[in-house]
């Protein structure tokens, strides 16, 4: 490739102090193949010399050139990532609205224990009705037993007989009891894992921005201004005894 | 034949123990979880277990592979009586030595019937 050097100021300076033509550092070094054309300052130092800024030019505009596309091009992207932040900001507000909703800090009602409550108190009155059933079944077995035992053969003893059949089947329907409670319980667990990792996502947050936010609508029916509840827990607050509605209305 | 109805449901001993009153076993007694059913294992001799699965502290499926591991308990037969019904669950059991596997909701006819395919008869 063909080498070429341009002197620099400095050199020029230099050569025209000492008086000595410049010559470049490329032509005082012995080169391979054909003799590099040596820049040098020929004639005396005062001699007027002639410098190529065009190239220098060149290579500016191209610069500028380049930089001008370079903002540009930031210009856009810049507008692009704030368009993106503001939809991200959007999206996180939209989805902390969400999690107030489902659980807002100042919301007299907790929906995740609610539902929980509930669903135990489905297992505890379906355990109950079961016991009841196999209660009352068990009794008519030994009523059964004793009838059966006291007729002759034929067909009443034999009709007693298919009524002990009837209590196997009765029996085996209360099955349903173990199956339910164990469906149940898994969706209880359920519950609780979705309920720890939503309250996990919140505390990710300042909880006085969720106070801020709007409560949630009550999901209680209500009729004539009054809320209905549906079963509740003879314990719970607010609730009245059949005893005590009795009593109301002796 | 003395048999051990193991379930940490009240209400599921008494049913499994109803019907097989019904299907002429009367000597039944109950655990309500497994570590129970060892101890009572270990004190009185059993013709049969009917345990369920899914119970704590000890499940059946630990229970079964503590008996196995035993030598004096080992030979009892043992059914499980479960609502496991994975394909993976039911080889894991007959793997650790089950003697038969029953799904729940059962009716009479099925525990009568896998009792005696697994003892010979009442």
């Amino acid at each position: 490739m063909k080498h070429t050097s341009k002197p620099f100021m400095a050199e020029l300076q230099q050569a025209r102090r000492t008086g000595n033509p410049y010559q470049s550092a490329l032509a005082d070094s012995p080169q391979p193949g054909p003799a590099a054309p040596a820049l040098a300052l020929e004639g005396p130092a005062a001699a007027p010399v002639a410098v190529d800024h065009s190239e220098v030019l060149r290579a500016i505009h191209d610069l500028g050139s380049k930089l001008d596309r370079f903002l540009t091009l930031d210009n856009n992207q810049i507008e692009q990532i704030q368009v993106d932040i503001a939809d991200i900001s959007g999206r996180i507000k939209a989805t902390k609205m969400e999690m107030a909703a489902i659980r807002h800090p100042l919301a007299g009602e907790d929906r995740f224990q609610q539902a929980s409550q509930e669903l135990g108190a489905v297992v505890s009155a379906t355990e109950a009705a079961t016991n009841s059933i196999m209660a009352c079944a068990e009794e008519l077995e030994e009523v059964v037993q004793e009838v059966k035992a006291s007729l002759p053969e034929g067909y009443h003893a034999s009709r007693v007989g298919d009524m002990n059949d009837i209590i196997v089947r009765i029996y085996e329907a209360c099955n349903f009891q173990d199956l339910t409670g164990q469906r149940i319980t898994k969706v209880c667990k359920a519950l609780g894992y979705i309920e720890e990792r939503v309250d996990a996502m919140m505390s990710l947050w300042n909880k006085r921005e969720f106070e801020s936010m709007p409560l949630p609508p009550s999901t209680t029916k209500v009729d004539e201004g009054l809320e209905l509840h549906g079963p509740s827990e003879a314990q719970e607050t607010g609730s009245i005894s059949q005893a005590d509605i009795d009593a109301l209305f002796a | 034949m003395k048999i051990l109805v193991v379930d940490d449901y009240a209400t599921m001993r008494r049913i499994v123990r109803n019907l097989l009153t019904q299907i002429g076993y009367t000597d039944i007694d109950e655990a309500g979880d497994g570590v129970t059913a060892l101890q009572k294992l270990r004190e009185s001799k059993f013709g049969l277990i009917i345990s369920d699965w899914n119970m704590e502290p000890m499940t059946g499926l630990q229970l079964l592979k503590e008996i196995r591991a035993d030598a004096k308990l080992a030979p009892t037969p043992f059914i499980m009586v479960t609502a496991e019904s994975k394909t993976e669950n039911v080889i894991a059991a007959k793997q650790a030595g089950v003697n038969n596997y029953i799904v729940k909701p059962f009716n009479a006819d099925t525990l009568k019937s896998k009792i005696q395919a697994v003892i010979g008869g009442a």
